[in-house]
């Protein structure tokens, strides 16, 4: 067996000629002659990309081992990976992304030997639970796929690929469940990838900002996520799910509000611990959104609301502040995040450090210097808190914005102002939809699906 | 659909329609009240069982089928001005209501332009978002409201021996048609359906339990509205009062809340409801005024800036209201409105009548 370099070969046919040329005589594109005899075969294929070992033992093995070209012809046809012959740029498409051609007496066969180096699941790091899967989607998307048919083995669950125009060429795959789904959601988000025109998508995180239905949005209409417990969830429930490949997110499409508040393990806890754990998610976004223009309502405006001794602590508490009070508010508010976007980037062991330095040390001294009440120091860390009880942090994120418009708001309006505005909070949700489906609306009828992933 | 008869009845709670009521109280009100309550649901009944043949049509959409012209945008234009009034008397109401007892410092302008900017928004949404809001913020405020109500009423201060005394009446012969107009106020919820049975697919039932229900829903609101009141402040004196009902409110303590006075909670959850009761009114408002007036002049990037013409326009005119009005005016026109509730009515079913004539239904 010997193996020669594609331009030394004088009868390497046409179009293995020209995809040469069109790759740009590329260091990595081999063509490959086989040849036995007065048997002849021709390979070529991008060598970074295809798995060698695979192509030895599937491609080039049985060549010499086959009697005739006849045989050898059937036997590639009979390949488990053959795909569809493809033409023109399509076809060196799919050369880039680790698919074999070869050619036998004319004829032109493409088998697709990807060499897939990050196929191993990871652990579940977005949403870690302590009960239900640890491991979490892979950046390969035929380990996904393969990950969630054996997760949701239904026949109508159904596969569709898309491909994508960008430079990227990545696959995508929509995944739904041909029974549950409805079917103006599918056509919507479909229209919607078919859409897109942008150079470059690198992730599906990426994705997730394009699809978003308007260009300045706030509120998330999309999902993102890593475990495949959800995803298998809202396929049952008869949503669409979204994979792309070389990420290890997946997008869910269309969410509701109630969706970002549940969390996977709410699954597999028993009904009241999840009943309590419900409550104390809607109570903590409630104080998230609420409490900082609530302190500026009842401080500034409206002092007599509450009873004779609460009022008198909290202005007693306010007594040496030089400011009023939504200076104050807004002060330890941008603190906080400061402090919160600080110890996200750094790492483990220098974030404990600023934690400290920023929670416990600055919390005493602005107390101490007068700069705010004791009673804003704990309503700024009840906030704090209470903006990671939301599971999914995009959500989060939006609450965290959504409370600065409610706390100018109230300064301006005042006690109605903090009741208007958060009214006008509930329109605006209202009023958002993801893909045709009402972003926040009570469903009676079905109370199991409302309950949502 | 309830959603909105039910937060008209209980919007009503703060307006002027107490007030009229108590005034009234010498003149036979039990009887206007027992009146009210039968035609009220029969009205209700009437408007569903019309509206049922044209499912899936708002108001605007069958009068431009199956009316001319002449006829269909005068009549129009007085139901979207009606709709206008309701919602303003509530904001004015409301906003006079909030100055004199939560917060006499701010100024009643600032209190209504808060109104204005969230109602605006409020108002340009899709009709079925408004749907959403008002269900999501109605069942978020019901529980407080039932738990307000049972405060008060086992309250130690609430004589019943008051509302004796106003049930006594009841053998007086009824000389007060303001009184029952403004008691069959409360049902005037019913009559949103001119837009919003666009998003009623197929039938709304009404038989005898939504009919039951309504009455008795009705029955409770109107008893609460007119003796609680009463009960607290006593038989004579509460004609002297100008909200008889947040007077009422502030006699009640709460011993170990955090807010003491139960009025500011009561304010608060009454600020939500006369919100939704504004919202819905307006907004059909807005729509039929959309229905009828499209000036194409009036674009900007290919945006048709009519709505927003309108929007301003209401915001502009309740501003205006508001620093021009006094209680006693408010009250006065308030009485007027309510009075020409039967004319709107049969402005109302006569044209559906027309069209359900020249529908062949």
């Amino acid at each position: 067996m010997f193996i020669l370099c594609a331009n030394e070969k004088p009868n390497t046919p046409e179009l293995m000629k020209e995809i040469f040329e069109k790759l740009n005589r590329s260091e990595d594109v081999l063509t490959i002659p086989l040849q036995l005899g007065n048997n002849n075969a021709f390979v070529l294929y991008l060598k970074t990309v295809v798995d060698g070992i695979k192509l030895q033992n599937i491609i080039i093995k049985p060549f010499f081992e086959l009697k005739s070209m006849d045989y050898f012809s059937s036997y590639i046809q009979s390949l488990p990976d053959i795909v569809k012959m493809k033409t023109g740029e399509e076809l060196l498409i799919q050369l880039t992304k680790g698919h074999v051609l070869i050619s036998i007496q004319d004829q032109f066969f493409l088998v697709d030997i990807k060499m897939i180096t990050a196929n191993s699941p990871q652990q579940a790091l977005m949403e870690p639970t302590i009960y239900g899967p640890q491991l979490a989607l892979s950046e390969s998307i035929e380990t996904n796929l393969n990950m969630i048919r054996n997760r949701y083995a239904e026949p109508s669950l159904t596969i569709e690929n898309v491909q994508f125009i960008d430079k990227t060429h990545q696959t995508i795959a929509l995944l739904y469940d041909k029974k549950k789904v409805k079917q103006s959601v599918l056509d919507a988000v479909r229209k919607k990838i078919e859409e897109l025109d942008k150079t470059l998508v690198e992730s599906s995180g990426d994705l997730q900002l394009l699809l978003n239905s308007t260009k300045y949005s706030l509120f998330p209409s999309i999902i993102l996520t890593d475990r495949p417990d959800r995803i298998t969830y809202n396929l049952a429930n008869g949503k669409v799910v979204i994979m792309m490949d070389g990420s290890p997110q997946a997008i869910v499409a269309p969410v509701i509000f109630f969706d970002f508040m549940v969390s996977m393990e709410d699954n597999y806890h028993s009904y009241w611990i999840t009943f309590f754990t419900l409550i104390l998610r809607y109570a903590g976004l409630l104080t998230c959104i609420l409490l900082p223009a609530m302190y500026v309502a009842v401080t500034s405006y409206t002092p007599d609301i509450f009873r004779v001794e609460l009022a008198l602590s909290v202005a007693a508490s306010r007594l040496g502040v030089p400011y009023p009070s939504f200076i104050e508010v807004l002060f330890m508010l941008l603190f906080m995040e400061f402090l919160i976007e600080s110890s996200i980037r750094l790492p483990k062991a220098i974030s404990a450090t600023a934690t400290t330095v920023g929670g416990l040390i600055l919390g005493t001294a602005a107390t101490e210097a007068a700069l705010t009440s004791n009673i804003m120091i704990i309503i700024v860390s009840a906030v704090a808190i209470t903006s990671f009880v939301i599971p999914i942090s995009e959500m989060s994120f939006a609450i965290r914005i959504c409370r600065y418009l409610l706390l100018a708001f109230t300064t301006l309006f005042g006690t109605v102002g903090l009741m208007l505005g958060f009214l006008g909070i509930i329109m605006f949700l209202t009023n958002k939809d993801s893909f045709g489906e009402p972003f926040l609306k009570i469903n009676w009828k079905s109370s199991k699906r409302e309950k949502e992933v | 659909m309830y959603y909105l008869i039910f937060v008209t009845m209980v919007a009503n709670i703060i307006a002027s329609v107490p007030r009229i009521l108590v005034i009234e109280s010498n003149k036979g009100v039990i009887f206007s009240m027992i009146a009210a309550l039968v035609v009220g649901v029969v009205l209700t009944y009437i408007v569903i069982h019309l509206f049922n043949k044209f499912s899936g049509q708002s108001l605007p959409d069958i009068l431009k089928k199956y009316s001319s012209k002449w006829f269909y945008v005068p009549v129009i234009i007085y139901f979207a001005v009606s709709w206008f009034i309701a919602g303003a008397i509530t904001l004015v109401t409301y906003v006079f209501l909030f100055t004199t007892f939560v917060s006499f410092e701010t100024s009643m302008v600032l209190t209504t332009l808060a109104f204005v900017v969230i109602v605006s928004f409020g108002m340009l949404m899709k009709s079925e978002s408004v749907l959403h809001t008002v269900e999501i913020v109605f069942l978020l405020l019901l529980l407080v409201i039932i738990f307000l109500f049972v405060k008060i009423m086992t309250d130690e201060n609430l004589n019943w021996d008051f509302v004796q005394v106003a049930m006594m009446n009841i053998g007086t012969t009824p000389k007060s048609y303001m009184s029952f107009s403004a008691a069959s106020y409360l049902f005037i919820g019913v009559v949103n359906i001119v837009i919003f049975n666009s998003f009623f697919k197929g039938k709304l039932k009404f038989g005898l339990k939504q009919a039951t229900v309504i009455g008795t829903v009705g029955a409770l609101v109107l008893f609460i509205t007119y003796f609680i009141p009463i009960g607290f402040n006593g038989f004579e004196q509460i004609e002297h009062l100008n909200f008889p009902w947040v007077s009422t409110a502030d006699s009640v303590r709460m011993k170990y809340g955090v807010i003491e006075r139960v009025v500011f909670i009561f304010i608060i959850i009454f600020l939500g409801i006369s919100f939704l009761s504004l919202l819905v009114h307006w907004h059909v408002s807005l729509k039929l005024l959309e229905s009828i007036f499209q000036f194409n002049k009036l674009k900007w990037k290919n945006k048709n800036l009519s709505s927003y013409f309108f929007v301003f326009l209401f915001g502009a005119v309740s501003t205006f209201l508001v620093t021009r009005i006094n209680e006693f005016e408010l009250f006065k026109y308030a009485s007027i409105f309510y009075n020409t509730l039967p004319i709107f009515y049969f402005i109302l079913f006569l044209s559906l009548f027309v069209a359900k004539r020249r529908a062949k239904l």
